[in-house]
């Protein structure tokens, strides 16, 4: 298989006030061609640093403190202004949370989407963008094309998202929550649309979320992040059936499921503070399965067939 | 007999008037609660879900007295709204928030945030404040701290305990739990459950996780366009839905398979 995307031991920090946060520690990852890849974390776990990382889109607070970002052979960490650009939106497309935020509320759907074929030299015709339309599934695009984002549901708002994401052709697709601002119906739509964009145009994805049910039948690959570290990763099945790191085992078991039930199941404790970690293993404050190791030393993500563990005692 | 429901609506309508259309001098109106009957039995937690827009949100603030309504009844212990004093109101009925950082003050220490609400009852200020901190697993410390200092878990913590300062029978919490982590959810939800045993509180707890819902509520009731399309036991909603949009609701619930 042919890898397109890996980023090795890369640690990003950001600097608040006179305190400094490592939200991403360390984290390695391969993506080849065709892989559908899930970060699932909770927040502060350092999954949408990461993801922002990968198209150099950090804010100033932030600084890459270490490690490598290798899309198709090149460190795309050392590319300049330039050079980045035509990876960010062309090569690389992204879709974030939040559609209303992310489109310029007064310039017309039809023009927003033409900036980005543009800037990517790619055919920028009213045919080429009513076909891009069609793609995600928006039909009434006569009237969509000249219609401002307010205009507009948040459902179709993702749809533009999505449709400017793919406007280039591009080989990876990086989806931060896309879907958790909408209602549980129109999410299953997007979520549906998604997956076959994803077969029909060949895309490898990166799929940032929280859900674990978003992520369980589109992706084949799972990376669990907790305080800016992978602590388990690997096929998705086989991780979602037989988790073996205690944080992934709570956070799945925490999730409610539909029966009456006397108490949810959680995790004590809270994350711990990234400007103060704890030594050791980073879970080791809430972890039920503590022994004196975790506190004395770091546990490494160590590979046992196509499985990745961070953890002394699972 | 008379007590067995809290709270009672009998054809509640409440619409919000359109902006007048440029062309004509028409007003359109929406109607957010189109004839809404439900009835909360004490110590029942009732569910509500459906889509954004469907009126969920106006229902929950018509019923505790945040919003005035058109036509209908509603019943706090068989006394109509209309006739609490909005200081009698504040201690039958109370209502939490989806962003607790946003129903905080946050100019006000959570000390000051929660004695505001006791000092109605008259008691000794900090001491009880504390114990209500103690309830939702705040520190004594909490007191002096402002809203910007806690995480999101814990700020809906303390709209929880400032909730209780009252002394409320009924909590209403609108999405209280959608903006957390999974994990925080949980701990919220176990809140809920613990206090609903200590204090014998009844809910009307409104959320899209229907999931969650079930797994909290005696009864769900589900809304789609100001209506109640479907009302009935956790369980038959669940595993028999009959309505339509029900059923689509059902079925977009997202569930790991492996």
């Amino acid at each position: 298989m042919e890898t397109i995307l890996s980023i090795e031991n890369l640690s990003v920090e950001y600097t608040v006030g006179k305190k400094i946060i490592s939200a991403v520690r360390n984290v390695s990852l391969t993506l080849n061609k065709g892989d559908s890849l899930s970060i699932v974390g909770e927040s502060g776990c350092g999954k949408s640093t990461l993801g922002l990382s990968m198209l150099n889109l950090l804010p100033k607070e932030a600084r890459i403190t270490g490690g490598k970002i290798i899309f198709h052979n090149q460190d795309i960490l050392r590319f300049d202004k330039k050079e980045m650009q035509k990876i960010r939106g062309g090569k690389i497309g992204i879709v974030f949370q939040d559609p209303l935020s992310s489109l310029n509320p007064v310039i017309k759907i039809l023009q927003q989407i033409r900036e980005t074929l543009k800037i990517h030299r790619r055919d920028y015709s009213e045919e080429k963008i009513g076909k891009l339309l069609e793609a995600v599934q928006l039909n009434d695009t006569k009237r969509i094309k000249n219609s401002y984002p307010h205009q507009l549901s948040g459902g179709m708002r993702q749809r533009i998202m999505i449709a400017i994401a793919i406007a280039s052709d591009p080989e990876i697709l990086i989806a931060d929550e896309p879907t958790t601002s909408l209602d549980v119906t129109i999410q299953k739509e997007i979520l549906e649309l998604i997956k076959k964009l994803i077969r029909e145009l060949n895309l490898t994805v990166i799929f940032i979320t929280h859900n674990f049910g978003i992520v369980s039948d589109l992706c084949n690959k799972i990376a669990v992040m907790y305080a800016g570290e992978i602590v388990e990763g690997g096929g998705i099945s086989e991780i979602l059936k037989n988790p073996r790191h205690p944080y992934t085992k709570a956070l799945l078991s925490a999730i409610p499921k539909k029966d009456n039930l006397v108490k949810f199941n959680t995790i004590p404790g809270s994350v711990s503070d990234l400007a103060s970690l704890p030594s050791g293993c980073k879970f080791n404050p809430r972890c039920p399965r503590k022994i004196a190791k975790c506190v004395q030393e770091d546990p490494q993500l160590e590979c046992k067939e196509n499985r990745f563990l961070r953890c002394f005692n699972p | 007999m008379l007590n067995d429901f809290i709270l009672k609506t009998v054809n509640l309508n409440k619409s919000f008037r359109a902006e007048k259309n440029f062309f004509s001098s028409k007003t359109s109106g929406i109607k957010a609660v189109d004839n809404v009957s439900i009835k909360l039995k004490n110590g029942d937690v009732m569910g509500i879900a459906g889509e954004s827009g469907s009126g969920k949100t106006t229902l929950a603030k018509i019923v505790s007295g945040l919003l005035d309504y058109d036509s209908g009844e509603v019943f706090i212990n068989d006394r109509e709204l209309k006739n609490y004093s909005r200081y009698e109101l504040s201690k039958k009925v109370q209502m939490i928030f989806q962003d607790p950082f946003s129903s905080l003050n946050p100019k006000l220490s959570i000390g000051t945030a929660i004695t505001e609400a006791i000092k109605t009852q008259n008691q000794n200020l900090s001491e009880k404040a504390i114990e209500i901190l103690n309830m939702v697993g705040m520190a004594p410390d909490t007191m002096q701290k402002y809203p910007h200092q806690f995480s999101g878990g814990q700020r809906q913590r303390i709209a929880i305990a400032r909730a209780l300062a009252s002394k409320p029978e009924i909590i209403i919490a609108d999405e209280p739990v959608s903006s957390l982590d999974i994990s925080v959810q949980a701990q919220i939800m176990n809140l809920f459950l613990d206090l609903k045993k200590t204090l014998g509180l009844s809910y009307i707890i409104i959320s899209h996780d229907l999931n969650l819902l079930s797994a909290v509520s005696d009864n769900i009731a589900i809304m789609q366009n100001g209506k109640i399309i479907e009302y009935g036991q956790s369980e038959k909603i669940m595993d028999s839905p009959e309505n339509p949009y029900t059923q689509r609701l059902i079925s977009s619930i997202l569930t790991i398979n492996v």
